[in-house]
């Protein structure tokens, strides 16, 4: 777990923004739209597994339960 | 693990998220979480480290380790309570940030009440000692 995950969502971002831009100057909005949400449930995906790894330890180094 | 290592972490993240921002918002939020996930889970191990110390020191000096426990508990609610705060102001959503501050604090209180009512019980008995 590293800052390869970070670089992972930044270009996802950057592919999805390209994609967007594109599909909008061809006139296809709608789709554009759909990419953009694509983009965003991928990311949250990936960001999901590393949120709950770090609750998880949070929750062992400070003994919550 | 060295603070330059974290700093560099820290930039490069923002500078990404500073980048995407004008082209997805949505995404940049997103990297900043996953930026702050990362920096903390490398910072946490170090912390559970310095518990184990204080830990070890503290039990040298015959005090019980509840106290210390309740400590280590109130310092990790406020951790996570000030983590989800930040994460809905960055969202743009301030009211939700300060309704996770006040759940911070009650939880907070909540832990710390049976601490304090055990050293009110102590005064309350010096004072009849005292005065009887």
């Amino acid at each position: 777990m590293g800052i390869d995950i970070v670089l992972k969502i930044a270009g996802v971002g950057f592919l999805v923004a390209a994609a967007c831009q594109v599909l909008k100057q061809s006139g296809r909005d709608d789709i554009a739209m759909i990419t953009a949400l694509a983009g965003l449930v991928i990311v949250l995906t990936m960001i999901l597994g590393i949120v709950s790894t770090l609750f998880d330890n949070i929750r062992n180094v400070f003994k919550l339960y | 693990m060295d603070i330059y290592t974290v700093i560099g972490l820290i930039v490069a993240v923002g500078f990404a998220a500073f980048t995407l921002r004008e082209l997805n918002k949505a995404i940049a939020v997103q990297l900043s979480i996953a930026g702050g996930a990362v920096i903390m889970l490398i910072l946490l191990s170090q912390i559970s480290g310095l518990f184990d110390e204080i830990g070890t020191f503290i039990s040298q000096a015959n005090t019980k380790s509840s106290f210390m426990e309740v400590m280590i508990k109130a310092v990790g609610v406020s951790y996570l309570a000030q983590i989800g705060s930040e994460l809905c102001r960055d969202m743009g959503e301030g009211a939700l940030a300060v309704k996770v501050e006040i759940a911070g604090k009650v939880i907070l209180c909540s832990i710390a009440l049976p601490l304090i009512i055990k050293i009110m019980n102590e005064f309350i008995e010096v004072i009849n000692a005292v005065l009887q």
